[in-house]
């Protein structure tokens, strides 16, 4: 018996029949379904798209580049008032004028000239008075920093969008490196089983005993500490748990009838690989990159702050965050601001990556 | 488990001698040596001091010196600290680290096992997911944010205790719950997710039935099953632990082995380098097989054969 098509004009279909089939769900239609309905993920999602934009975007916006530093206003506070300095000589030529934080000149003023009535200094200034004080005269200026600057008179702002974009990038392209690797691992090392598989996987057992927080350090101090070789080191790191968690995928969907079926029919082995076994393991390759750019994220900060990571003048949260615990008892807002937004990005990715997981494998219990 | 621990010990093997060669050939490829970094110093004396410590020759000779000495228990002298070996120092570092190290396990444990505990047994009420969202936000604040936010509350604007130091003991409160938040945080969701599932079980059920009160089901019966999940992460717990003082030691400028490495790294000084990396990959073999034969135990299922 012959089975021939049927052609699709030819059938009579229900039209109740033709609403079920729009009606069905693919498991990626599902899974998204599903997050949708995990406020904690999608918070978590809104807030990841929100940080790539402030990081990627935000720069375009503040008034000031990362790089452009103005020393005199090392080191003020957020959204601090900020004066313009003029100084004259005797002839009344003005010789030097510059910026002023309005707290230095007050401090200025009384540590030399005893009382000095701070608030209706302000007051004239703020009535656009120029304040004539000795040799200086003032005036208000408009600049503000919305987070205050650093150290070196940099917008503290315009610096952690900057480190933001060094940490993102590292997230994503050790991420990336993870992946390549422990997927084209795991799937040979599981489509090929017996022997090679035993192999591999001890290999896998053997590194992952190894201390690799300390090999990278190692990496990192003796190779000088490059960012392309950041993304490598971590990246070679993160792609044992991949390869893992990929080799058990492969391993069950090897055992599928169209794998058989591919095999029936004479495909090579590398196409079987690439066409059909890792379609199937995409899911929790998804899931476990979300959850790995957070921890690569941390990782790289962790190493900035030992000062073995990102070096100046460039920038990632985790040298923000140690620049910031170095003057924290002064300044405190320069450890404050990017460790809030530091770790809200963590929490943030971390609650996405298990609503991804919940949502694509709705067999795992909460 | 005599025949199972041996085994593990033979597989160690390998594992240390490949960090040992790794540590030790990364070491010599990298460019620049131990001496290079220092100033004011001339050919003569550079060329003298990489004679007197045997840097001169062909690296598969100091590499079979190294392991030869390495047998003997020596781990050579120091580079950055004239006059003192590896061993000294490390010997010297070793027990302000491990006291750091067993007060931030102790509070993570006694933090994260009662919290976690009673957020199974109280499931779905505010006992439950108050902590558990904390133990969320505890799990993401890396402990190089958490360190500087503690020692600035605590230490600048409440005036509590000291920034930095290792004298007193109330120095040991602040980096010691630095250290243990995250990990009991993480034990914290581990008790709870293994108590829940422990406590759906049908012996369980069973002893409920019997008419055994409550607290001894849980305390007596589900305890046990329902803590192997943590027992299994203190291997991974504490290497983590490692890593983690490292920033803390840092942070609150403790003279402990943490610190020694980073600085050794920075420094260039091989010798006290690898002494510390070989220290600490034992100590992580030792502990994960620690872990193991504790699991077994807790475990009958477990037999030590297939482990």
């Amino acid at each position: 018996m012959s089975f021939k098509p049927t052609e699709h004009s030819q059938v009579e279909v229900a039209p109740e029949l033709i609403h079920q089939v729009e009606d069905a769900h693919s498991l990626w239609d599902d899974a998204l379904h599903r997050l949708k309905k995990n406020p904690a993920a999608m918070a978590g999602l809104y807030f990841f798209i929100f940080i790539i934009l402030f990081s990627f975007v935000g720069p375009v916006f503040t008034p000031f580049s990362a790089e452009y530093q103005e020393l005199p206003l090392a080191n003020t506070g957020p959204m601090a008032t900020i004066l313009w300095e003029q100084r004259t000589n005797a002839e009344g030529e003005v010789t030097k004028e510059d910026f002023a934080a309005f707290n230095i000149v007050v401090g200025r003023q009384q540590r030399t000239g005893g009382s000095f009535d701070a608030d209706a200094f302000l007051a004239r200034l703020k009535a656009g008075e120029a304040v004539t004080l000795g040799d200086r005269s003032y005036t208000l200026s408009d600049r503000k920093y919305l987070l205050g600057t650093d150290r070196n008179g940099r917008d503290l702002l315009t610096r952690i969008m900057k480190g933001g974009q060094i940490s993102l990038m590292v997230g994503f392209l050790a991420t990336l490196v993870s992946i390549v690797i422990g997927v084209v691992y795991g799937s040979v090392s599981g489509y090929v089983g017996g022997k090679t598989d035993a192999v591999m996987m001890r290999i896998v057992d053997i590194l992952y005993a190894m201390p690799f927080t300390i090999f990278v350090i190692l990496l990192m101090v003796f190779f000088g500490r490059e960012i392309w070789l950041m993304f490598m080191a971590i990246g070679a790191v993160a792609w044992l748990t991949m390869a893992r968690i990929v080799r058990g995928q492969v391993v069950s969907v090897k055992k599928q009838e169209f794998i058989e079926a591919a095999v029936a029919l004479g495909q090579k082995h590398g196409k079987i690989i690439f066409r059909h076994v890792i379609p199937n393991v995409l899911g929790p390759v998804i899931v476990y990159s979300t959850l790995t750019i957070p921890s690569v994220i941390l990782f790289e900060s962790f190493l900035s702050f030992l000062g073995l990571g990102v070096q100046p003048p460039d920038a990632s949260w985790g040298v923000l965050i140690k620049e910031g615990a170095e003057s924290m008892t002064v300044y405190p807002w320069q450890l404050l601001y990017p460790a809030i937004l530091f770790s809200l990005t963590l929490l943030a990715m971390n609650f996405l990556g298990d609503g991804l997981r919940d949502a694509l494998d709705p067999k795992t219990t909460k | 488990m005599f025949k199972f621990i041996c085994n593990r010990l033979l597989q160690a093997i390998p594992v240390l001698i490949i960090i040992i060669t790794m540590t030790f050939f990364m070491a010599r490829l990298a460019p620049g040596g131990p001496f290079t970094q220092e100033r004011n110093v001339s050919p003569e004396i550079l060329e003298a001091m990489n004679e007197q410590y045997g840097l001169n020759d062909p690296w598969m000779v100091q590499y079979v010196r190294y392991l030869g000495s390495l047998l003997k228990g020596d781990l050579g002298p120091s580079f950055s600290s004239p006059g003192r070996t590896v061993n000294e120092i490390i010997a010297d570092k070793i027990p302000v680290s491990l006291e750091l190290g067993l007060l931030a396990l102790t509070f993570a444990l006694l933090v994260g096992i009662p919290v976690g505990l009673l957020a199974a047994v109280m499931k779905n009420s505010p006992a439950d997911y108050i902590p558990m969202t904390g133990a969320m936000i505890g799990i993401c604040l890396p402990t190089f944010v958490l360190g500087p936010l503690l020692a600035l509350t605590f230490g600048i604007w409440l005036g509590w205790f000291n920034v930095s130091g290792w004298f007193s003991p109330s120095d040991r409160i602040l980096p010691a719950i630095t250290l243990a938040l995250p990990y009991a945080a993480y034990i914290a969701r581990l008790t709870r997710g293994g108590m829940l599932e422990i406590l759906s079980q049908d012996y369980i059920r069973t002893a409920r039935a019997k008419g055994v009160p409550e607290w001894k089901v849980v305390m007596k019966h589900a305890i046990k099953g329902g803590i192997t999940p943590v027992v299994s992460y203190l291997g991974p717990a504490f290497a983590g632990l490692l890593a983690g003082s490292f920033v803390v030691e840092t942070i609150f400028v403790i003279p402990g082995l943490g610190r020694a490495f980073v600085e050794s790294a920075l420094n260039r000084d091989y010798t006290l380098v690898m002494g510390t990396v070989i220290f600490y990959a034992v100590l992580l073999l030792i502990m994960n097989l620690l872990v193991d034969i504790v699991q077994v135990l807790l475990n009958p299922k477990l037999k030590f054969e297939e482990a």
